[in-house]
């Protein structure tokens, strides 16, 4: 297995990527849509070539001047939302299908491929054909055809996300296994902090085709720092500068109190992150109080579960999140244009530096 | 789905415009003599020379329409484009101008012809010719069809098979081809039957000797009066195929679509 980096541009997609991936890890890359994330893995599997700079795989440069390696010759294995199993063959045949293009004999490929199909509790399934399989099992069967030809590196481009959610967490735990546990160097695509904190030891985070953040996962998604990231996690972020130890003052020249785990420096930029859960939002100014609050106008308000999601604006247009029972935003009356003060309490805001 | 109702009769008498001439030459078709009819020697001449002909013709088409087919469906320039509009027009030509085409160009006096005949190569009224005139009408079927396969089914398959190590010529052997069976099938179907029923182009660039360029519709057509039961009988045996080929051809599309599905 094989440390990556990539220090490529493509003009066309906007893209200006530089990411490494040591070796035996896994690297996660989030993002909103369209900023580049599948571009990366392209970069990286071949079927995108970069206008310039480097991509290498262990000591060997497959992007760059003058070279570029076809997706064949990469010995990666990809892995995407759709199984993509080839439906003339058998489930044995479509796992054994690399080995065979790669020129091992049709019985060893056929003992291995049986092998890495019980590795993924599909033994049974050998002599099936591949459309007969359902989606989970697909899923399963091209986890073992990619695997099969033991990849120096491994692209997993949201292998879960087009799963129905009753399956999606066996699949998860059956990549962790055989992806991580077994200490493939992995690039993995996506939408969802569960998949990156199973999956993977660090964090990319992906904006405008350039990476913007990275470092382990636990961190960044416990310290958010981009509203892509928050999102993510489902916490609120606002950055400000932080003028106490414990203070942050924002744009709107609100101040919000919170707990800070670490010294903030003076007028450096901060940010003060607490869970929507944390917010209570009045209609008349509390008074007296000593906890947070900052003036709010309505923008939207949704069910969700036995909860409501309220979201609203601050004075600068910064959004914030706050989950109510369906009781309290029917007797405040709450509604979209309405002015409201929202109210956290200092012990729920995390302040950390920007 | 809830149509007017008065749509029925218009309907109804487009079904009958279709139906009605089919019936009207099953009716008069003398079947008890069918088979001596066909087994006269102008007859089994003109059977056997469509037959062969028109396995070469489609033989021909896939060996260089498949290729085009696969190269279009993966190409989105300008010239892909002026390909693809040039490949169609022989589908939209009156088969006569294809023919008058063909001559003027393979003739012995024609373009290529008249260097070709100082070899030695004559094309005109020759088998050769009329197989080419099959070929220039019957290929872009396939090419249509199968482009149209290639193109619904994506370039997902061969982007997986590349991942897991197969060369580019491994995975149209061993994917790309396998995949498409079906339509690559029911569009030989059509280039086949199309080349079968050729009649205009063939006319006008290889003439009409019976066992060298005279084909099933060319010796019905010389028939339809000198003779009207063998034209009747050999008739028979082009709607019987015709029959066949769409049979094929839908047999092959819903299982395209079965698999497609699941």
């Amino acid at each position: 297995m094989s440390a990556v980096t990539v220090s490529a541009r493509v003009a066309a997609r906007g893209l200006d990527a530089q990411l490494k991936v040591s070796e035996g890890r896994v690297l996660a890359l989030v993002g909103p849509n369209g900023a580049g994330k599948s571009s990366i893995l392209q970069l990286v599997g071949g079927q995108l070539r970069p206008d310039a700079g480097t991509v290498t795989i262990g000591d060997e440069v497959v992007s760059g001047p003058g070279v570029h390696v076809p997706v064949h010759r990469r010995r990666i294995a990809v892995l995407e939302q759709r199984s993509l199993l080839f439906e003339h063959l058998s489930v044995l045949d479509n796992v054994a299908f690399g080995l065979r293009a790669r020129g091992v004999p049709s019985d060893e490929a056929s003992q291995r491929a049986l092998t890495e199909l019980e590795a993924v509790g599909c033994g049974a399934l050998a002599d099936s054909r591949a459309w007969e399989v359902s989606g989970g099992q697909a899923q399963r069967i091209a986890i073992a055809r990619a695997l099969a030809t033991d990849p120096r590196l491994v692209l997993l481009d949201e292998p879960l996300a087009a799963l129905d959610v009753s399956v999606a967490p066996a699949i998860r735990s059956l990549l962790r296994a055989r992806v991580r546990d077994e200490g493939r160097t992995a690039l993995l695509v996506t939408h969802d902090a569960v998949d990156a904190l199973a999956l993977a030891d660090a964090l990319a985070v992906v904006e405008d085709g350039r990476v913007v953040d990275v470092g382990p996962v636990a961190d960044l998604l416990s310290r958010p720092r981009t509203p892509f990231v928050a999102d993510l996690v489902g916490v609120n972020l606002l950055a400000g500068v932080a003028s106490e130890v414990d203070t942050v003052t924002l744009p709107t020249g609100e101040r919000v109190v919170g707990v800070a785990d670490g010294p903030l420096g003076r007028r450096r930029d901060a940010i003060a992150s607490f869970a929507p859960a944390a917010v209570a939002v009045h209609t008349v100014e509390p008074s007296g109080s000593p906890r947070n609050h900052l003036r709010a106008t309505v923008t939207g308000i949704e069910p969700r579960g036995s909860l409501v999601r309220l979201t609203a604006d601050l004075a600068d247009g910064s959004p914030v999140a706050a989950d109510l029972t369906l009781a309290a935003s029917v007797d405040e009356g709450l509604v979209p244009g309405r002015d409201v003060w929202l109210v956290v309490k200092a012990a729920q805001v995390a302040l950390y530096p920007r | 789905m809830s149509l007017p109702r008065w749509l029925l009769l218009p309907a109804g008498l487009a079904v009958a415009f279709v139906a009605l001439p089919l019936l009207g030459l099953l009716v008069r078709v003398p079947f008890a003599d069918v088979p001596t009819l066909l087994s006269s020697r102008s007859s089994l001449d003109a059977l056997g020379l469509s037959l062969l002909t028109c396995l070469i013709a489609t033989a021909i088409s896939l060996l260089i329409g498949l290729p085009l087919a696969l190269v279009l469906a993966r190409s989105d320039g300008r010239l892909a484009g002026v390909v693809r509009t040039l490949v169609t027009i022989p589908m939209v030509l009156p088969p006569v101008v294809a023919g008058l085409a063909l001559l003027i160009t393979f003739g012995r006096r024609g373009v290529l012809g008249a260097p070709l005949s100082v070899l030695g190569i004559e094309v005109g009224f020759t088998t050769i010719a009329v197989v080419m005139a099959q070929v220039f009408v019957a290929m872009p079927f396939l090419i249509t069809s199968v482009e149209g396969a290639v193109r619904a089914s994506g370039s997902g398959y061969e982007g997986a098979a590349a991942t897991l190590g197969a060369s580019p010529t491994h995975a149209l052997r061993r994917v790309t081809i396998p995949l498409l069976a079906p339509s690559i099938a029911s569009g030989a179907a059509l280039t086949f039957a199309r080349a079968l029923g050729e009649f205009g182009a063939t006319i006008t660039f290889a003439g009409s000797l019976q066992g060298t360029t005279r084909t099933l519709p060319l010796e019905i057509y010389m028939l339809r009066e000198l003779d009207t039961d063998s034209a009747l009988a050999l008739s028979l045996v082009l709607i019987v195929v015709a029959g066949l080929t769409v049979a094929v051809t839908g047999w092959f599309s819903r299982r395209t679509v079965r698999r497609g599905i699941s």
